[in-house]
């Protein structure tokens, strides 16, 4: 057994590595800056959870996604990774104290973007000796990429204060001109870029039209009821999630279904996620907020209720069927107004013009921190944080905000405004060009498998079972491995109470 | 049963405070006014039993409510007032015995420590039982992680007595309440290969809403609490869980400070410049403090004879509104002298209660 493989085997109990691993870490561990865009489920993060074991000094890793940090580092300690640490603008300030106080007893240390803007984080880490640096969700950095981050910008200076560890970019979803943006951003010119195919063989694809949103609901019970499989149904809003769970419960009372969204409490979604990992539930339905970090092999089906806003998402939220290599299915339900949902989306993501001068106008009256006004702003214009965000940034970029401060210079007012106006259109039709790329996607009648992939990579593979449903695939001729369910608990309290606590008689 | 909660608050404050104070009340905000309205309108064992609730859920269920009829709200949704047809539903005695079960200004600070350690304690001792070391615990917080850990490792080499002694004492609290309920706390638990419902789950299976089950949950804890409190010789293993619980004496830190210093020997004038406070601010500690104490002397600012002709007229009006107490007495005495008596009789009246 080779080297590397004995070390995985010894620090994860892992036998052999998956497509990409080996190559990545070996160019990390031989100091070369690395891009890695492999699909989700694929194993990115070993690729520096098994450096951070064998090199000497810490890694860091920066993720835009909280939940999916706080999963992996709850799942790293349940496996014996205990020297490792989150941080974030969650924890509360005496655990951070406590752990900024003890930094170097970590090997690895995740961080939220917004963290980056902490002098004082950065200035205790470039204490340390940081061995690499890791960019997930690397896209981020792209201002084209559907999830921009302004806070990923301060990546380059970041890494050139902690004295230029090596790095590691990570992505599942980089177009060839997103990957241009990553190398460009983090100024890291030699990057070797290890680029795997985003198409995945063992998923058939399909796209139902209906007449009506009401029959995407009863197209789903008769296929559901034909197919008893582990099922994660997506749709765009939380009402709608419950809204269809009670239908489906009501309507197939052998499957076990329940909804999953952000607005639910942390525990109950923790059971949410957890029974459905333990094939406790067979049905999920969900919004986005479900599946970072969901890492269960045996879903077959994905369904699409409602599309996301781009692609990307898409891919990214299909990819979650089929880990284990089986046949699974991606199947996306289509009605008329299916595009008003997704256009409210993008709505929100960006300010409405109209109130930049406004907002500009309050600050400078205020005479206060910008810090100061941030609630009030959000209330008395009525933008959300997204927009807020954006719209910090882009002052702050143009100089009219300046050390929390908001400069009084009046000519220059009107030319930023008039730039951060276009900027907004520019924006807003890039976003609906990627929206109108993926509605196309849904009513083309060409290869649906090429069509999705095609734009990522030069070809797509061979399907392992079918294709898709404009070349032969049929849900008539799907035989997907159907499991055994355990019975439905019919159990008294007390009989309940018995098994649950290990108390045989 | 939720609604029997609003309703029992609604027909208690009788119009006299907004919504949203019992929206403060059930989520245990620890301010003076609402400690003080928890008091007055003798609202104490709803005191924080609804933490998660948000003024939203509130609204609709209350506008439902008034759908029903059982309530019927001022203008702007302010106030309400219950209604017969609400009235109607608290007369049932046994659903109005099943509220005494709530305990919360008691429990307040206990009681969700309790819930989440006893799940992750169970979950950690049957997992490792079954040899599994690698569980997501369902709990995250730090705290409770940390305080399981202590327990775990004080018993690990005696893990099946332990799942033992835990499974008899739940097996013989859950005996003493209403199957239903001993029904839905079992669901609740997770085991190993086995997790706990949801909220939302339980609603869906015991067909009441959300806000039943998060309530109902609350009050299977608080009488698992009284019965440990009463039984600790009977429920060992239970009590450590509880073993840091120390009953909480229920006034602001503020009130504290003024207490503080009035049993040193100082004044109201003093207290008022050592403290750089507000009259009216100092007076709110005082009647905050009436409230919690039953044994504070209250004749340095009440003697003893007005104290029983304020008392008469409050219980002949059988009302908490000040101004109309006020004009009764013919204004003879300050809002801060009846909001003290009212303070005072009502500390009594529990402590008598709790006597007997
Ligand atoms: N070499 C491997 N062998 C087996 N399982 C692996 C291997 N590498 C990763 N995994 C598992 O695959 C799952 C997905 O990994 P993750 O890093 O979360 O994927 P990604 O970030 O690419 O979506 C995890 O449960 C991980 O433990
Ligand atoms: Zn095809």
């Amino acid at each position: 057994m080779n080297q590397l493989e004995t070390l995985l085997e010894k620090h994860f109990s892992l036998s052999t590595f998956r497509k990409g691993q080996k190559e990545i870490i070996q160019d990390l561990l031989a100091g070369n800056d690395v891009l890695g865009v492999l699909p989700t489920g694929s194993g990115k993060s070993l690729c520096y959870q098994l450096p951070a074991k064998l090199l000497d000094g810490v890694v860091i890793v920066v993720s835009p996604l909280i939940s999916l940090m706080i999963d992996q580092v709850k799942q790293l300690r349940a496996n014996g990774f205990k020297e490792v640490v989150a941080l974030n603008s969650f924890l509360d300030r005496s655990m951070k104290k406590k752990v900024l106080n003890n930094l170097q007893q970590y090997k690895l240390i995740y961080l939220s973007p917004e963290m980056l803007q902490n002098k004082f984080l950065i200035e205790r880490l470039s204490r340390l000796h940081v061995s690499l640096f890791v960019v997930d969700e690397a896209h981020c950095i792209s201002q084209w990429g559907h999830e921009f981050r302004p806070d990923y910008l301060k990546l380059a200076s970041t890494i050139e204060l902690l004295g230029h560890p090596t790095i590691l970019a990570l992505s599942a979803t980089a177009t060839p001109d997103v990957q241009q943006d990553i190398v460009k951003h983090l100024h890291a010119k030699k990057m070797i870029k290890h680029i795997y195919p985003m198409d995945r063989d063992n998923i058939a694809f399909a796209v139902e039209q209906f007449d009506h949103i009401d029959d995407k609901l009863n197209y789903l019970v008769d296929l559901l009821k034909n197919y008893p499989v582990p099922t994660m149904i997506y749709f765009s809003s939380r009402v709608w999630t419950e809204k269809a769970a009670e239908v489906l419960t009501s309507k197939l009372p052998h499957q076990r279904t329940a909804f999953y969204h952000g607005g639910m409490e942390q525990q109950d979604r923790i059971l949410i996620q957890q029974q459905f990992m333990a094939d406790q539930l067979d049905i999920v339905c969900c919004t986005s907020a479900f599946g970072m970090g969901i890492d269960k092999a045996n879903i077959r089906l994905v369904v699409h209720f409602h599309l996301p806003t781009q692609l990307e998402s898409f891919i990214q939220e299909l990819g979650r069927a089929g880990r284990d290599g089986k046949s699974s299915v991606s199947l996306v339900l289509l009605a008329p107004n299916d595009d008003v949902l997704p256009k409210m989306l993008i709505d929100s993501e960006l300010p409405d013009p109209s109130v930049i001068k406004p907002i500009i106008h309050h600050l400078q009256n205020q005479g206060q921190t910008v810090d100061n006004q941030v609630e009030v702003i959000m209330e008395h214009f009525n933008v959300n944080e997204t927009q807020w965000r954006f719209l910090r940034y882009q002052l702050e970029k143009q100089g009219m905000i300046v050390d929390n401060q908001v400069i009084t210079n009046v000519e220059k007012i009107e030319e930023v405004m008039k730039m951060i106006i276009d900027l907004i259109r520019r924006r807003k039709n890039y976003k609906q060009e990627k929206l109108d790329e993926l509605l196309e996607w849904s009513v083309n009648k060409q290869c649906r498998r090429k069509g999705l992939f095609s734009s990522f990579q030069t070809t797509v593979g061979q399907p392992k079972y079918a294709c898709c449903d404009v070349c032969d695939f049929r849900f008539t001729d799907w035989e997907p491995p159907i499991e055994r369910k355990s019975e439905f608990s019919s159990l008294n309290w007390e009989e309940q109470l018995k098994q649950v606590m290990m108390q045989g008689d | 049963m939720f609604i029997t909660v609003l309703l029992d608050c609604i027909r208690k404050i009788n119009s006299e405070r907004s919504i949203s104070s019992i929206y403060h009340l059930l989520t245990g905000k620890r301010s003076a006014q609402t400690l003080q309205d928890a008091h007055l309108y003798q609202l104490e064992n709803y005191f924080g039993i609804y933490k998660t609730i948000t003024r939203d859920e509130l609204a609709s269920v209350i506008k439902q409510l008034e759908r029903q009829k059982c309530i019927e709200s001022n203008q702007n949704a302010e106030t309400a007032q219950i209604s017969v047809v609400g009235k109607g539903l608290l007369d049932d005695a046994s659903i109005f015995l099943e509220l005494t079960g709530f305990n919360g200004m008691k429990y307040e600070n206990i009681s969700s420590h309790l819930e989440q350690r006893l799940l992750l304690l169970i979950q950690t001792i049957t997992n490792i039982e079954a040899r599994n070391n690698r569980f997501v615990a369902i709990v995250e917080d730090v705290g409770t992680q940390q305080f399981v850990k202590e327990i775990y490792n004080t018993m690990k080499n005696r893990r099946r007595e332990w799942l033992r002694g835990l499974f008899k004492e739940i097996h013989s609290f859950l005996r003493t309440i209403p199957q239903n309920q001993a029904s839905i706390f079992v669901d609740r638990l997770t085991g190993y290969d086995q997790f706990g419902l949801s909220k939302e789950q339980l609603a869906q299976k015991y067909q009441v809403s959300k806000h039943d089950i998060a309530v109902t949950l609350q009050l299977i804890i608080h009488k698992l609490l009284t019965f440990l409190l009463n039984e600790t010789k009977n429920s060992l293993y239970l009590s450590t869980l509880i073993k840091d619980y120390v009953e909480q004496t229920f006034i602001t830190n503020s009130a504290a400070e003024t207490l503080n210093l009035f049993q040193r020997g100082y004044n109201l004038e003093q207290i008022m410049s050592i403290r750089k406070l507000k009259e009216s601010t100092i007076h709110d500690h005082l009647v905050e403090i009436a409230y919690a104490d039953a044994d504070f002397n209250i004749e340095p600012f009440v003697t003893k004879d007005s104290f029983v002709e304020i008392a008469r007229v409050i219980d002949e009006l059988d009302s908490r509104k000040l101004k109309v107490i006020k004009q009764h007495l013919n204004e003879n005495y300050s809002y801060f002298q009846i909001r003290l008596v009212m303070a005072a009789m009502q500390s009594h009246h529990k402590r008598g209660s709790e006597l007997s």
